[in-house]
């Protein structure tokens, strides 16, 4: 167990260059950098370009520019961001929270409500609850996120109910912590639930079958012809083997903690990675770029070796493989 | 796309609410406030400021933000485009034309309480404009012929600028923001500029001499500011009501990257003033009444929308169509076979101009009227085009070499409208038998292919322009370094390009305003009869403002807010 973990990391390692160094060279192909937007400004000449191109060493050789960086980062060091003026890390460092703040709450909102009601839903498949859950779910699924974000920002201007975009209020000085903290969580929630909204179909879909699955599984039969007790068979029998193929799926939504909220983001105005990286691919700020390929890279990883912990413990098969 | 999706849905309901009465609409009146002044001016931003350095500023946001903080010597009436005074009380320029002595006004402080000295004008352009380790974008504006102005402070109050050659829009350019030599002095000497004054710097750091200071910052959520109780104003800028300037206590503005949530916000009354596009302007007119506000119309924005043509000798494209885009007749046909009207019916609603020329209409200081106007005449299209020796086959058009006329057109994706009007362009064209396809590039590569590799045949772009016309000079000048339609400085190549190259190089040292005048009214003559660029149509600039506000005009050149201490908040809104 031990070394399959270690030999993981190491793996990863390897895995984390090979992202960077690909992310790099495309960066590199495409074609024009930070500075190209201002090479059709009339107003900037091509000497002050050619200057300022020195200045934030984009003028380098492409492989002497990536061993700077990546020697920088082996040192902690990000880089720089060249139209924020400020170190990659202090930026990434702000919006990080805030993205892991509400793809967190999301997650577990949806999988807080589509896995006990999918079980529940399971054991009478087929009845009027299960019926329009599955509808439910359908809607879930074909409806695009930013659309339904674009129908909740008109609930909160219809209703008055939630603030219109943004994660804070500009709140007097004197506003106490609980106040801010109230005020942030009344922001969230609209976000949150359009996000939870968006993958609860899905949850809800494939634990169902899974849980039809394995109630008619022989096992199943023989537990409850045993007399077991309903809780130990629901608890060891049936949502142990239910939940093993979703296992996979959460490794997968851990990785996209970072990345999956961009649209919910850009539309609800909530200062996260996805407005920051969105930006800066577009003006090509290069290291800010780079930045949040690695941290995104990492945390998917991280994702994927934690999904294969967890199926380890789960499942005596996987366990007895290794 | 998902904009236009929206807009849609949005009109559908606020129509059906419109129209099936109030039932569950808001409606807000106003109530008056005691006195109009100490109010909260708030309104929205699509991005963050990226930096609180003004010498480092590149981008609008950033621009925009600073503006507050921060004055320059000079400033530009919003209303007629005229230099006025700012932190220079008044100036007197020499006979020989190169010297500008300005005197600064009386008791000037930054907000930190240090007077203001000649000594800090002399810091800024000397060491953090002028210096080469310093990022600044704007310092190509502040030379003449490649050599920097000798700027020297005379004592306290004067300082002397002096240009190798009269420099007719040194007025205008010295509007650049003027920084504290005791507070940034240090990191110039380091060498750590650069990075000083990020938006991480803590807000009671930054210090200026503007309307307001700095007082927080959250990063991608709101910027607030506060009066600067020692601001003093620009000489002659007076309100009218008594009352110490700026009127108002504090501006908020939100960050909110999505112009629908910016539009939502202003609906229920979050935020005070938009700016609206022409698409948008009859979901809003339904709306402006229950919602307390009005729209203004300025008419037609400052923005630049062209067509130009490879002339380029040494362009890797087929030579007989260098040969086409090179001959005026050609050129012309296709500025007569636009309809500019039916442009700005489809991409603008109706709401724009055409642009007649280089300068633009509201510029009313330069602009010619007296110009070459191209109504939209295909019959004569077809004239021009026989006269140059094109000939028509059945439905498709033939030069005299036998070639057949098609075009590659390109533009930048980045922008919807342009992509359309291209679209627009290509389908006028087609009566006259010429096929152009559409090509919408990346704006990066579209750059990398017009200024490097030169392979373009026409191009529809916009390009930022300033009010002063010599600002034009790197676009129209043979050897400009964005002559677009002939680039690589070889010298002019039609005696018209010659004249053009003359009537620059006179108009930046005229200083008498008659004399300049006419000299770009001559170039303005050239360059709608020459049409290297055929302008097409920009849509007027629209903003809502609520009914709340008082000091709102709106002016040709700078928004609807002549002069920010001077916006009040005369009443507030209830929700009825």
């Amino acid at each position: 167990m031990m070394r399959a973990v270690v030999l993981r990391v190491s793996h990863m390692g390897l895995v984390l260059l090979g992202i960077v160094f690909l992310s790099f060279v495309m960066m590199d192909f495409a074609p024009g950098d930070f500075l190209s937007q201002m090479a059709m400004n009339p107003q900037i000449s091509p000497r002050v370009i050619a200057s300022l191109k020195e200045q934030y060493g984009l003028g380098l050789p492409f492989f002497e520019q990536f061993l700077h960086w990546a020697r920088a980062l082996l040192h902690g060091d990000m880089g720089y961001s060249f139209s924020y003026h400020v170190p990659v890390s202090t930026l990434i460092g702000e919006r990080v929270p805030m993205t892991l703040l509400l793809t967190a709450t999301a997650v577990l909102i949806s999988w807080g409500t589509a896995l006990p009601l999918a079980v529940f839903g399971a054991r009478r498949a087929g009845g009027l609850f299960d019926r329009s859950l599955l509808s439910f779910s359908y809607l879930s699924i074909s409806v695009p996120s930013f659309f339904l974000a674009l129908l909740g920002l008109l609930l909160a201007e219809r209703t008055g109910w939630f603030p219109i975009g943004g994660a804070r209020s500009a709140l007097p000085a004197t506003a106490g912590s609980w106040d801010r903290i109230g005020d942030l969580l009344h922001h969230l929630i609209l976000p949150s639930l359009t996000l939870a909204l968006g993958s609860f179909g899905v949850l809800y879909r494939l634990m169902r079958s899974s849980v039809i699955e394995v109630i008619s599984q022989p096992f199943m039969t023989a537990a409850r012809g045993r007399g077991l007790r309903d809780r130990l068979i629901f608890w060891r029998y049936l949502f142990r083997n239910a939940v093993n193929p979703l296992v996979t799926l959460f490794g997968m939504e851990l990785g996209g903690l970072l990345s999956g909220a961009a649209f919910t983001e850009m539309i609800f105005g909530w200062p996260g990675m996805g407005r920051l990286m969105l930006h800066a691919v577009m003006t090509r700020d290069l290291y800010l770029v780079m930045g949040g390929v690695l941290m995104g890279a990492i945390l998917l990883l991280l994702g994927n070796l934690l999904a294969d912990l967890l199926l380890y413990l789960l499942d005596p098969r996987v366990r007895e493989g290794t | 796309m998902t904009v236009r999706l929206f807009v849609v849905l949005l009109l559908l309901v606020v129509s059906s609410c419109s129209r099936s009465g109030t039932s569950g609409e808001r409606v807000f009146s106003l109530v008056p406030r005691s006195s109009p002044l100490h109010g909260t001016l708030t309104f929205d931003l699509l991005s963050d400021p990226k930096t609180f350095n003004p010498a480092l500023a590149q981008e609008t946001t950033s621009t925009q933000v600073l503006g507050y903080l921060f004055r320059g010597l000079t400033r530009i009436s919003p209303y007629d485009g005229k230099i006025k005074p700012d932190l220079a009380a008044r100036w007197r320029v020499d006979t020989s034309g190169r010297r500008v002595t300005f005197t600064l006004g009386k008791g000037l402080r930054w907000s930190d309480g240090v007077p203001l000295t000649a000594h800090d004008v002399v810091f800024t352009f000397n060491r953090v404009y002028y210096n080469p380790a310093v990022a600044a974008a704007v310092r190509d504006i502040l030379m003449v012929d490649g050599k920097p102005f000798r700027v020297r402070a005379l004592d306290d109050r004067t300082v002397e600028f002096e240009t190798a050659k009269p420099f007719a829009p040194l007025l205008e350019e010295l509007g650049v923001e003027i920084l504290p030599e005791h507070l940034l002095a240090k990191a110039v000497d380091s060498g750590r500029f650069n990075t000083t004054w990020s938006v991480r710097t803590p807000p009671q750091e930054i210090v200026g001499t503007g309307p307001f200071r700095l007082e927080k910052y959250v990063p991608g959520q709101y910027i607030r500011f506060s009066r600067n109780p020692l601001y003093s104003p620009p000489p002659g800028l007076r309100g009218p009501i008594p009352g110490t300037l700026p009127y108002l206590d504090s501006v908020l503005l939100r960050i909110i990257p999505n112009q629908n949530s910016e539009l939502l916000r202003f609906l229920a009354g979050k935020s005070d003033l938009i700016s609206v596009s022409p698409s948008q302007v009859p979901v809003l007119s339904d709306a402006a009444k229950a919602r307390a506000f009005r729209l203004l119309i300025r008419g037609p924005s400052q923005a630049e929308i062209f067509l130009t043509f490879n002339e380029n000798p040494r362009a890797p494209i087929p030579p007989y169509k260098v040969d086409w885009f090179r001959n005026r007749l050609f050129r012309q046909a296709i500025a007569y076979a636009l309809d500019r009207k039916a442009m700005i019916n489809v991409i603008y609603n109706g709401l724009g101009a055409p642009v007649p020329g280089p300068v633009s209409p509201s510029n009313k200081e330069f602009f010619n009227p007296a110009v070459t106007r191209y109504h939209h005449d295909p019959e004569r299209a077809k004239r021009l085009l026989r006269e140059a020796g094109f000939r028509m086959k059945g439905k498709r058009l033939y030069d005299s070499h036998g070639h057949r006329v098609t075009i590659l057109l390109m533009t930048n994706t980045e922008s919807p409208e342009r992509i359309s009007m291209a679209q627009m362009v290509q389908a006028m064209v087609k009566p006259l038998g010429i096929r152009i396809r559409v090509v919408p590039l990346q704006f990066n590569m579209l750059s990398t292919m017009v200024l490097s590799s030169h392979q373009w045949e026409m191009l529809l772009f916009g390009l930022t322009g300033t009010l002063d016309p010599h600002g034009n000079a790197t676009v129209w000048r043979s050897n400009g370094f964005l002559h677009l339609w002939n680039p690589g400085g070889k010298g002019p190549s039609a005696p018209w390009e010659a004249e053009v190259d003359r009537l620059f190089d006179e108009g930046v040292v005229t200083l008498d305003p008659i004399k300049r005048k006419k000299i770009y009214d001559r170039w303005q003559e050239i360059a709608t009869w020459e049409v290297p660029m055929v302008d097409l149509v920009v849509p007027d600039a629209i903003t809502a403002v609520r009914l709340t506000l008082g000091g709102i005009h709106p002016t040709p050149l700078g928004g609807v807010i002549p002069h920010i201490s001077l916006v009040t908040q005369v009443s507030r809104l209830v929700l009825r």
